[in-house]
């Protein structure tokens, strides 16, 4: 089983991941995978209540359209910890298309990853029951800078220095 | 066991003589061994009873598959309590001796290099 | 003592590295106790440089661009001795690999390592490697600038960067600054070549998709000319196409060659001008060119000593090692000269603590402090003044470091191979062992001249061997090691893939082999050419023939 964290916290998740043959719900927020997305997007979008996709980690945002800003969520799998795709989806939905809404990471991930996840974008995170809140705000605080800029838009050392 | 199996459907074959039957040869399987490396320094252990020792020429013999398979399934038990990673069955000749150059190398140390590694150490009944 | 012309740590850099080593220390706890996996721990413990080997923990520490002050040469042979059995061994990556490690010393040892601005990061891993450079950067008249300042801002770009360091496979960079190629930029994922443009501007051309192992190829040029307040957008443009677009299914075919190769160089460098476009049109990267002018303060050179140039001359020992292993410096009077890490008989590119401690002290006397690894395993004492040679020379002597074999056949790469490496099929160093041995001769090895002996014990091409005009590769055979040869590679500017001859030989005649292979050459050769031309112009044909001509009398 697993919990969000959210904006730093524990959070209740409003969405829930419906696999692509699942009854939409009444209400509540609905998490479906691109392949749904792209057959049922006008039905989808109809909907009265948030909406978010899934994207593998196979699956540019760019496969998203112009649908990118309509979504309240996008969940970018990992599906090994190896497999590093996301954090350049996650980068490239803050930057390239703008994506203001919930970029959570899901699947197979480490906690010694998040602190990337962090800068590239992801501002939620699906992680196992019994990950604790100051594990993930240690997890952000292991480097106290960084190098190069991100979609964070953190200062980095080099304007660090250019303050001195 | 396996040979009377082997006799029978050669017997059979025969007799009713059906199209082409190709016999695999029987397999000889050599004996094996267990070996892992220590977590902590990497050193490489051998399976001797339950437990882990240094030296390869003390580590236990499996003839029997089956016995070698429940040993590295008890040694799970050691990667779970992160004492060991790896664990992992190698063939050997009857006399102990490694069938693969790297199972030689990595019981004995560097070829090059004769006074570094387990080839060089004290060899009394040194355990973990 | 004297303080080296390269970067220095600010405030930054230091807790930098600090953190890593307390990040890493907490790693290695969780470790230690569970909470971590060794599926988990494997990828932290790579990037910070850590295998598990043969025989114990192997850690590759990082040697930026090739160079090391005496001050970190003299804290590596101290870890030598405290951490391991008192030697190291360099690599074709230039850096340093200590075999004998244990899990458990490994913070203390990158704690040891960050208080002379050393570090373990991304030596290992699916992300950005060590940045390597030309071994005479800064001493040679011919590059048009240092290389090694932006090798340095590569290093700090790359250092951790959020998006790259879970790529589908290692990552290597290398930067040149010369027309001869001695940092085998060909061989990299991406390499930089410091150019000039028709108008005189200097810049930068990228090349992309070399690498090694199952499936060699040599670069491709991505952009002839990046002007330099681009160059970061460009290599980050690159690395972002890899990250996205390559294949995660099959780890034989997830480095950034078989991505360039599948879709082509055109629709690479399309994808690569798009991520670009956008960089450029965000500034984030921009280069500035007083970041640039700060960073290249740091390398900026000695001041030479005024000196004629007054080659000294000495007995037929010094004579013989000034031939080969002493290069033309920049400044009269001056030269760079080589030290090779292959003794007769010696395992190639080791290095005992004491051989460490005695060059330092060599550094500080006669090379401003500094020394350079080169890929080839090898070290280059980059500044020294012409007369102070024989002294050197005698130095190295009592060190049995003066082996005037640079260049020649018996200056081999090799990785460790079987002796020490969990991915091995066979064993190298006794291979170069007896090839060395056979090549003894001195002045058969002049005779023979320039040629490039490079051996690997598996196919991850650890010791170059496409990059060899003779390679050899280690397989296994059933059980048995064999051998096989290949002819033709090279690591410099006019880079090629070696050609495999045909079946393997087995460890008791590789050496013949070779050696009729060189006769081969010895007969077919004309005026002037070196082994690699003669290969070039006659082809394979004449040299599998004498190779296997014995073989089949046997």
């Amino acid at each position: 089983m697993t919990k969000l964290i959210k904006d730093g916290a524990f959070a209740q998740d409003d969405f829930a991941l419906l696999a692509d043959d699942a009854p939409l719900p009444e209400d509540g927020g609905a998490l479906v995978s691109l392949a749904r997305f792209q057959k049922e997007r006008d039905s989808l979008l109809a909907r009265n209540a948030p909406i978010g996709v899934k994207l593998q980690a196979s699956e540019s945002p760019e496969l998203l359209g112009v649908d990118v800003n309509r979504l309240s969520l996008i969940a970018l799998e990992f599906p090994r910890f190896r497999d590093g795709r996301a954090f350049s989806w996650a980068r490239m939905l803050r930057t390239r298309l703008g994506y203001q809404g919930e970029v959570r990471a899901v699947g197979d991930f480490l906690y010694d990853q998040i602190n990337y996840q962090h800068r590239v974008g992801f501002d939620a995170w699906s992680v196992p029951d019994d990950f604790t809140i100051e594990q993930f705000h240690r997890a952000l605080q292991e480097m106290t800078d960084v190098y190069q800029p991100s979609a964070d838009g953190r200062k980095t050392i080099r304007d660090l220095r250019a303050l001195r | 066991m396996l040979f009377e199996n082997n006799y029978m459907i050669l017997m059979y074959s025969l007799a009713f003589a059906p199209a082409k039957c190709e016999l695999a040869p029987m397999a000889t399987t050599h004996p094996q061994m267990l070996t892992c490396n220590r977590l902590r320094d990497g050193d490489i252990l051998y399976w001797k009873d339950g437990d882990w020792v240094l030296f390869q020429k003390d580590g236990e013999i499996f003839t029997d598959p089956a016995a070698a398979e429940i040993a590295l399934a008890a040694a799970q038990k050691d990667v779970t309590g992160n004492r060991i990673v790896a664990p992992y069955l190698f063939d050997v000749m009857p006399d102990g001796r490694p069938v693969k150059e790297r199972e030689i190398i990595r019981a004995a140390g560097p070829t090059v290099q004769r006074h570094l590694g387990k080839q060089a150490r004290q060899t009394n009944g040194q355990t973990t | 003592m004297t303080s080296p012309h390269m970067y220095r740590y600010d405030e930054f850099d230091a807790r930098f590295v600090a953190e890593r080593v307390e990040q890493f220390r907490s790693q290695v706890a969780r470790r230690l106790s569970g909470e971590l996996t060794e599926d988990q721990f494997k990828p932290l413990r790579l990037m910070n440089g850590l295998y598990l080997q043969l025989h114990a923990y192997m850690l590759r520490i990082a040697v930026p661009y090739g160079t090391l002050s005496s001050r970190q040469m003299r804290k590596l042979a101290h870890i030598a001795r405290k951490y391991d059995k008192g030697f190291g061994h360099f690599t074709t990556r230039t850096n340093m690999q200590f075999h004998w490690i244990r899990l458990v010393d490994v913070p203390d040892i990158l704690a040891e390592l960050a208080s002379v601005e050393m570090h373990c990061i991304q030596t290992s891993g699916n992300c950005v490697r060590n940045v390597t450079a030309d071994q005479f950067a800064g001493a040679t008249a011919e590059e048009i600038e240092d290389p090694r300042p932006l090798c340095e801002i590569i290093r700090q770009w790359s250092s951790l960067h959020p998006e790259f360091v879970f790529l589908a496979r290692k990552f290597k960079i290398a930067v040149g600054a010369t027309h001869t190629d001695r940092a085998a930029l060909q061989w990299h994922d991406m390499a930089v070549q410091i150019v000039r443009n028709d108008e005189g501007r200097t810049g930068y051309l990228v090349m992309a998709g070399g690498g090694m192992g199952r499936t060699p190829y040599v670069a491709h040029v991505m952009k002839e000319f990046v002007e330099r307040e681009d160059i970061l957008a460009y290599l980050e443009a690159v690395l972002r196409v890899y990250n996205m677009d390559s294949r995660r299914d099959n780890i034989h075919k997830q480095r950034i060659k078989i991505l360039i190769n599948t879709i082509g160089v055109e629709e690479m460098r399309r994808r690569v001008e798009r991520e670009f476009a956008e960089l450029k049109a965000m500034g984030t990267l921009q280069l500035p060119a007083e970041e640039l002018a700060r960073i290249t303060a740091y390398f900026a050179p000695p001041k030479f000593e005024t000196l004629p140039d007054a080659m000294p001359q000495g007995d037929a020992a010094f004579e013989n090692w000034k031939k080969t292993n002493i290069h033309a410096h920049r400044a009269p009077g001056h030269a760079i000269a080589t030290i090779t890490l292959k003794a007769i008989g010696q395992v190639p590119g080791d290095i005992s603590a004491d051989q460490m401690d005695a060059i330092a002290g060599m550094m500080d006397a006669f090379s401003v402090g500094e020394i350079r690894v080169t890929h080839e395993q090898n070290l280059v004492l980059p500044h020294v003044r012409q007369k102070d040679l024989p002294a050197i020379f005698a130095r190295l002597q009592a060190l049995d470091l003066a082996t005037p074999n640079s260049g020649l056949i018996t200056d081999i790469i090799a990785c460790p191979g079987l002796d020490y490496c969990d991915l091995a099929n066979a064993r190298s160093i006794p291979i170069a062992q007896t090839i060395a041995k056979r090549f003894a001769d001195l002045d058969r090895q002049h005779a023979i001249g320039e040629l490039k002996i490079k051996i690997s014990g598996c196919i991850n091409a650890c010791g170059h061997h496409h990059a060899g005009h003779i390679g050899i590769l280690g397989v296994d055979k059933k059980g048995v090691e064999f051998y096989q040869l290949l002819l033709g590679g090279s690591g410099a500017e006019d880079a090629s893939i070696g050609q495999i001859m045909g079946p393997g030989f087995g460890e008791h005649e590789i050496a013949d082999a070779v050696e009729r292979v060189v006769e081969a050459y010895l007969i077919q050769r004309h005026p002037g050419e070196r082994f690699l031309d003669t290969y070039r112009r006659i082809g394979m044909a004449p040299f599998k023939a004498a190779a296997y001509r014995e073989m089949e009398a046997a």
